[in-house]
């Protein structure tokens, strides 16, 4: 690809793409997709506290999508969630975008926890980290893997300004909706 | 008890836990897409070893992480707490938990989960 269109496929020109997939996402996916981000972070030269600040919040975007998402295509014995993550820079500041489909079920519980993250400040934001951290009753209730909701929190807790998200229903999808997450680390 | 050996993965860390001189590591990733699942084996080792009423003697478990996910997060609380238990008991467990200089997110991490284990003696170790 010449760097004439590669430089065409960028969003704008105060933007520089850095990373984005699209497509299944399982935990080896997760896996590779998140090396080839560490690589590319590294190869531009990005600092290292925000390097892992990015990729961070990209492990969670992504394990989100696995925990949250619904599956897709009923022909696969093995479920497969899909979705897509996009990071980019503006400036000083990386962007990362998730997008995934959700079950209505689901919906409500996701849209009242990211509503409630975004008011909170980063001292409200910190101490619930730590409140579902050495608190036990979070274990069991709030995540099926363990993470007693703490993946959002992190997302939070990365981030230069409040998460945002947005809920759009998909007709040609059985009543699920697209769920969007945008956060931007400094 | 047998030697603990588990090798890093590109999701997990190395875990080795030498009863024989009492040493215990976690080094590497950890990022599974189930930490309960993964820290399991491990936490049911700890509590095997905790409970085993062995003689006095330090136990060193040295902890240093590239990177953790929330939900190893969690993990991680669970097992420091149950060594806390048994330093309560009377067990005498140091906890190094191993950064590198300039993460400060893992340092930060490390008093999170460790700040409120009164009776684990720690120490938060910066390396190059």
């Amino acid at each position: 690809m010449s760097s004439i269109v590669a430089y065409r496929m960028m969003p704008e020109s105060s933007e520089r793409e850095i990373f984005s997939y699209s497509g299944a996402v399982s935990a080896g996916i997760v896996g590779a997709t998140g090396e080839s981000l560490r690589a590319r972070l590294a190869a531009l030269d990005v600092e290292s506290h925000r390097a892992r600040k990015i990729f961070s919040s990209f492990v969670e975007l992504a394990y989100n999508i696995i925990h949250h998402g619904e599956p897709e295509g009923a022909r696969d014995v093995k479920i497969v969630r899909c979705g897509s993550i996009e990071v980019w820079q503006e400036e000083q500041r990386y962007h990362l975008r998730s997008r995934s489909l959700i079950s209505a079920v689901n919906a409500p519980p996701i849209e009242q926890r990211l509503a409630a993250l975004r008011a909170l400040t980063p001292e409200q934001i910190r101490f619930e980290f730590r409140l579902r951290l050495t608190n036990l009753q979070y274990t069991v209730d709030a995540s099926p893997t363990g993470g007693a909701g703490l993946g959002l929190l992190t997302i939070a807790r990365n981030a230069v300004e409040p998460i945002d998200f947005e809920l759009v229903p998909v007709p040609s999808h059985d009543g699920r909706l697209q769920l969007t997450i945008h956060t931007v680390v400094q | 008890m047998e030697r603990l050996t588990l090798p890093a993965t590109p999701f997990t860390p190395l875990v080795d836990f030498d009863y024989a001189s009492r040493a215990f590591i976690l080094q590497g990733e950890s990022y599974p897409e189930n930490a309960a699942e993964f820290y399991g084996p491990i936490l049911s080792a700890l509590r095997e070893y905790t409970n085993g009423g062995e003689p006095s003697g330090k136990t060193t478990v040295t902890l240093q992480f590239a990177y953790v996910n929330s939900s190893s997060t969690r993990s991680l609380q669970q097992l420091l707490t149950l060594l806390d238990g048994a330093a309560r008991e009377g067990a005498n467990i140091e906890v190094r938990w191993l950064v590198e200089i300039d993460d400060d997110a893992m340092a930060e991490l490390g008093v999170d989960l460790l700040g409120d284990k009164h009776a684990l003696s720690y120490e938060i170790i910066n390396t190059q």
